[in-house]
């Protein structure tokens, strides 16, 4: 941390004291300890399938785990060696563009919710945004492939319109297929995150506000000097959160909508994942992938956790 | 971290500004956008619910059925096994949300205490987490020693906590102001009285959010269900919606769809999935308002203090 | 504060939940026992005393059936099988995709004692592999009936240790059409004339062509939408569209002049296929958006009036035909049916006795094996001896003697109108009555009287009698022969099994795609390029060793 704790104890108590005196924090964390470590780390056993080659025999899992040969960096080995480049391609480019609008979308739309002023209005906007997220990839997917078709909604608009003349064949073209996913899943998650914003926003005291119209403040300027500092911390904790997620870009939605014909696009670090995963059997390998994925993942928030904690004093530690 | 941030500018007369015309532009232009992306796509979901499911195969249902047909809700509300796992989902969503809630504040409000001795290991205990896992074998193998397979609380304990949602409360926590909980102690109360007393009242807008994803998470649920329990008498109400859909779904492989052939499965999933989402959403839609109220409405942090 | 009491009411109950389920840690295995035959007892509606292991009369088969949706056993058939086996069953549906359920019980040894799995797939190996199914030709001597109706099929299906750990399911000689060029029938007639488009004479490749240009220039749109000769759906993993493959003789696999198994892009027809689709393609008949035709958008473009054919599996015009017979004046001829309707096509280089339309497996599509938590084998296997017996069979798939059917004239009849109730409503009658609900153990050959095996058969709409009439003769080739070759699991093989199989899927769309025949060829020597340089020849090497065991041990070498 870059500040150093208060210390409610006098200094020359020793760190004992200190807990005792904490005693009631530790005892609110007993279900979550208990939690992390039979429900997160108990299986964590499994990461060691990474660096053997694990098959089943029937002899139990542990046996099986112990009992299975040894073969360190292999898995691993296959997997740079193997199209590496473009799967990190693709995924970087998916969850890079990804993360340009589903970031920002909800900071904005929760900024302007709170900007309504009629209440009906605002409540119907607000659960309007949030029925997305209810409808799975299969229909959504499905939605996007209709409205997108030769013959579809959009290009239907657009050739009215007269902005074209020929119709865009929209899951033809690779890096089209980035936009898509980038929007799709922007469209699906905004209205989620955005009551994450909007519940902040609410907790910030009136009061400030109704100073700062004594001062004769713009609603602009609002925004500017109440809103968005009061909303800073979460925007810092979700945009490191966000960071550590880049390698995640789900796969229902690239199987869905992907093609073959755009596979050097569409095939990303998850569906990499899934189709050598469980349902194959390869569980060594499966886990090898994850494995790494997981270690990009923490070094790329810690390091985010790091860059933001010297910049204000919200982080995760 | 609010509070030291009052504008600095203070002569400016009540008037609508430029900035505060554009705003108003870009308001209503963008949220217009966003409800006409967001509504257009469910509303096309119900009208092709409602439609005949087989005239619904042609597709172009824009903006009304064709042919109005309720079969496929029928067809869905008319199984035995459907109803009783209803009762399965409303018992795990009941249940787990204020446990899910509770565990969570209760270890957010403990770490959003940076003097909290070994706050910095704790954090990342819990972060780390969040990109490890040991995957699904592992996994199955430590709930089989737990004896949650097959057991209603393999719904509920794995999901009392969540890391993110964790973090969500917690970085709310540290937006308070410090001197709410030092006052109380002042007054001689530890740290449980804090908790109940002074957070829990003014987290109500991010508990309330974090109450709605995790009651939502246990609504739409159905993974947990079908690897970790076996039992038709514990068949949550999205397997049952996912079973019927696949009963009519051509699968990806011939032989899926030579078997499927050859049980005269011959209807399609269209309709089905379109209703069962309307079927899966419309409680929530319904229940939202209740719960809406607690984060679209800003709270008065001046009549809590008091 | 009434929040507040809430809230430590919850507390309270949170800590409760957390100890407990930590408490029963220790008696985990007991727990899941006794409450899975606490489920079961409850199930199938028996006294508390009847579900009880071994020590009991009744004997509870756990069975894993990975087609059963969400079908309960419940019904009449299923009470009647139970009674007559003196066997209670408690089936396992699958919800999401079985392989990882499968994979799942697999790894946790957590399997019920019967599972039903794709026969096709690598799963069935590792399970063997993994000593999890029995070797049930042990206890073939249990099993009379077994012996007696699979016959051959069970020499074919045996395991590398001579062993036999599964018996199939639609097992037996099969001449079902799969594939066709499916074209609309009032524009056939329309083009060609009512004899050629009714005769099951196969088209030549440059007839069809021309035939799919004659639609173009007479109806460049319908209905005001643009037309398409020719949709085709979203390409499969590892092959090509499967009536393209059907009319040059390319098979799942291909063998060389030595008896050497390859991968089907070395087949010569293979080429071929391509160059037939990029024609297509480059002439504007096929579909453009072809890769991206999932199967709903596929049948709700074939649903419409402006498509004149698609190439895929026949059974794919049911939904289709039945959308275009609600729509107001989609025939083109008075007093024909806007129907998509099977049509043979022959490439270049095959004659109408090479065709491979129809890749069906004589040994069946689904293995089912007894596994080894199964505590009562004599128990299942008189159950599955009774399933596999004729007149168990009847039961499953015709119903109750004297009640649904009764033999009549020496004949297996129909004698409550159960095949008419079914057509009415296919689903819910199938899962009320439980005729056909549950297909275990299901032969394809007749029953000696001539009749099906199934009281459902449908032979009887237009749609069926075209593929059955115009597909069926020399169309089939059996796929048993390369089935679950594929590296099992977990090795490099596996992996470069699966890079290949990556390869393939990315240049086969872009093939069809080219922009000329001559970037065929290099896109097709590009891709043979970067298959070899995966391993292509290795796991090719794998298989063929497979192959080879497979063929003498089946004597067909």
């Amino acid at each position: 941390m870059a500040k150093e704790p208060k210390t409610i104890a006098p200094k020359k108590k020793s760190v004992w004291n200190t807990i005792w005196h904490q005693r009631y924090l530790y005892i609110l964390m007993i279900p979550a300890l208990v939690w992390v470590i039979l429900i997160c780390y108990a299986p964590m056993t499994g990461l060691y399938m990474a660096f053997v080659n694990y098959k089943p025999t029937g002899e139990g899992y542990f046996k099986d785990l112990i009992s299975a040969k040894f073969v360190g960096f292999d898995w691993f080995k296959y997997f740079l060696t193997h199209d590496f480049g473009k799967i990190m391609r693709n995924t970087l480019c998916t969850s890079g563009l990804t993360l340009l609008f589903s970031f920002p979308m909800p900071i904005i739309l929760a900024i302007l919710l709170n900007e309504v002023r009629n209440t009906h209005v605002k409540k119907f906007v607000q659960t309007a945004s949030y029925l997305p997220y209810f409808i799975s990839w299969v229909i959504a997917a499905n939605i996007f492939m209709t409205f997108l078709s030769s013959t579809g909604l959009v290009n239907d608009l657009l050739k009215k319109m007269g902005v074209i003349e020929e119709s865009i064949l929209f899951f033809q073209k690779g890096p089209y297929f980035w936009w898509i996913i980038a929007f799709a899943n922007t469209w699906k998650s905004m209205g989620y995150n955005a009551i994450i914003y909007l519940s902040t926003i609410s907790g910030i005291d009136q009061q400030l506000y109704e100073a700062a119209d004594v001062d004769g403040a713009t609603r602009v300027q609002k925004i500017w000097y109440i809103t968005l500092p009061s909303i800073k911390g979460t925007i810092s904790i979700l945009l490191i959160l966000a960071i550590g997620g880049i390698l995640t870009t789900g796969f229902e939605q690239q199987l869905l909508m992907g093609n073959n014909s755009i596979l050097d696009y569409s095939d990303v670090l998850d569906t990499y994942a899934y189709r050598y995963g469980l349902g194959k059997g390869m569980y060594s390998y499966g886990t090898a992938v994850g494995m790494f994925k997981s270690v990009v993942s923490f070094i790329l928030v810690m390091t985010a956790n790091k860059i933001t904690s010297k910049l204000n004093d919200s982080a995760l530690f | 971290m609010a509070k030291n941030s009052t504008p600095a500018t203070i002569k400016i007369k009540h008037r609508r500004t430029a900035g505060d015309w554009i705003l108003d532009v870009l308001k209503i232009v963008i949220l217009t956008f966003i409800t006409v992306i967001c509504v257009y796509p469910f509303w096309n979901i119900f009208i092709v619910s409602i439609n005949d499911p087989t005239d619904a195969a042609r597709g172009g249902l824009y903006l009304w059925p064709r042919i109005f047909s309720l079969d496929s809700y029928k067809e869905i509300l008319g199984r035995a096994t459907f109803r009783h796992s209803i009762l399965v989902t409303v018992a795990r969503t009941l249940i787990g949300t204020p446990l899910a809630v509770i565990c969570t504040a209760m270890c957010a409000y403990s770490l959003a205490r940076k003097d909290l001795v070994g706050h910095k290991f704790f954090s990342v205990l819990f972060v780390f987490t969040m990109y490890f896992g040991g995957g699904q074998v592992p996994y199955y193998m430590v709930l089989k020693n737990l004896g949650l397979l097959d057991n209603f609380m393999v719904f509920i304990f794995p999901l009392i906590m969540s890391v993110y949602n964790m973090i969500l409360i917690r970085s709310y926590i540290e937006g308070m102001p410090a001197e709410l909980f030092e006052a109380t102690k002042i007054d001689g109360g530890n740290d449980l009285i804090v908790f109940f007393k002074i957070v829990i009242p003014l987290a109500k807008p991010i508990l309330m959010t974090v109450a709605l994803f995790v009651a939502i998470h246990h609504w739409n649920s159905w993974f947990d269900a079908y690897l970790y329990t076996s039992s038709n008498n514990l068949k949550v109400m999205q397997q049952i919606l996912v079973e019927i859909l696949n009963q009519y779904q051509t699968g990806a492989t011939t032989a899926n769809q030579i078997s499927n052939q050859n049980s005269g499965v011959r209807l399609t999933p269209d309709s089905l999935r379109m209703s069962s989402t309307m079927i899966a959403t419309i409680p929530i839609i319904l229940v939202y308002p209740f719960i809406q109220k607690y984060f679209v409405k800003g709270i008065m942090l001046g009549a809590v203090k008091g | 504060m009434r929040l507040k009491k809430w809230l430590a009411g919850v507390l309270a109950l949170a800590m409760v939940a957390s100890m407990a389920a930590c408490g029963s840690k220790g008696g985990a295995d007991t727990t899941t026992k006794a409450d899975a035959a606490e489920t079961t007892k409850a199930e199938a509606g028996e006294d508390t005393t009847a579900a009880e292991g071994n020590d009991g009369e009744v004997y509870t088969i756990r069975f894993f059936d990975k087609n059963s949706g969400t079908r309960t056993f419940d019904d009449k058939i299923a009470l009647e099988l139970m009674k007559r086996t003196g066997v209670n069953v408690d089936v396992v549906n699958p919800t999401g995709d079985p392989a990882e359920k499968l994979s799942l019980m697999l790894a946790a040894g957590d399997y019920p004692d019967i599972v039903l799995m794709d026969r096709s797939s690598d799963i069935v190996n590792q399970y063997i592999e993994a000593g999890a199914l029995i070797p049930i030709s042990d206890y073939f001597d249990l099993m009379p009936h077994v012996q007696e109706r699979y016959g051959e099929v069970l020499n074919k299906s045996v395991y590398s240790d001579g062993k036999n750990y599964y018996l199939n399911n639609w097992y037996g000689v099969d001449p079902d059409p799969v594939n066709a060029f499916c074209m609309r029938h009032d524009l056939m007639v329309d083009l060609l004339g009512e004899e050629r488009a009714e005769s099951d004479e196969p088209f030549t490749w440059e007839e069809f062509v021309q035939l799919l240009k004659d639609f173009k220039a007479k109806y460049p749109t319908i209905d005001g939408a643009e037309t398409y000769p020719l949709v085709i759906g979203q390409p499969g993993t590892g092959e090509i569209n499967g009536a393209f493959a059907g009319a040059n003789g390319v098979k799942t696999m291909y063998v060389d002049d030595n008896g050497d198994l390859h991968f089907a892009c070395d087949d010569p027809g293979f080429k071929d296929a391509i160059y037939q689709m990029n024609e297509l393609y480059r002439e504007g008949l096929l579909d453009p958006e072809w890769t991206s035709n999932a199967s709903e958008l596929f049948t709700s473009k074939l649903s419409n009036t402006n498509v004149f054919g698609f190439a895929g599996a026949w059974w794919g015009a049911w939904t289709p035909n039945a959308a275009l017979d609600v729509v107001e004046g989609a025939s083109v001829v008075e007093g024909v049916t806007p129907h998509y309707l099977a049509y043979k096509v022959l490439g270049p280089s095959v004659t109408a006795e090479t065709t491979t339309y129809s890749g069906r497996s004589t040994l069946g599509w689904d293995a089912i094996g007894v596994t080894k938590n199964c505590t009562n084998i004599e128990a299942v296997c008189k159950f599955i001896d009774y399933c596999v017996s004729e007149e168990g069979q009847d039961l499953l798939l015709w119903g109750i003697q004297g009640e649904d059917w009764d033999i009549v004239d020496g004949v297996h009849t129909d004698i409550a109108g159960v095949a008419e109730a079914y057509e009415a409503d296919p689903t819910n009658y199938v899962n009320e009555n439980g005729i056909c609900k549950w297909t275990w153990f299901v032969g394809n050959a007749r029953h000696e009287d001539g009749t099906a095996t199934r009281i459902y058969y449908n032979e009887m709409s237009e749609t069926a009698t075209y593929a059955y009439q115009n597909i069926t003769t020399n169309a089939a080739y059996d796929t048993a022969d390369f089935a679950g070759l594929q590296p099992a699991g977990q090795s490099m093989e596996a992996l470069a099994y699966q890079t290949v199989i990556d390869d393939f899927d990315q240049y086969y769309p872009k093939m069809v795609n080219a922009s000329s025949a001559e970037e065929v060829d290099t896109l097709y020597d590009e891709m043979i390029a970067k298959m070899n340089a995966d391993g292509k020849a290795d796991v090719e090497a794998y298989m063929n060793d497979l192959y080879q065991a497979r063929m003498e041990l089946w004597g067909m070498k």
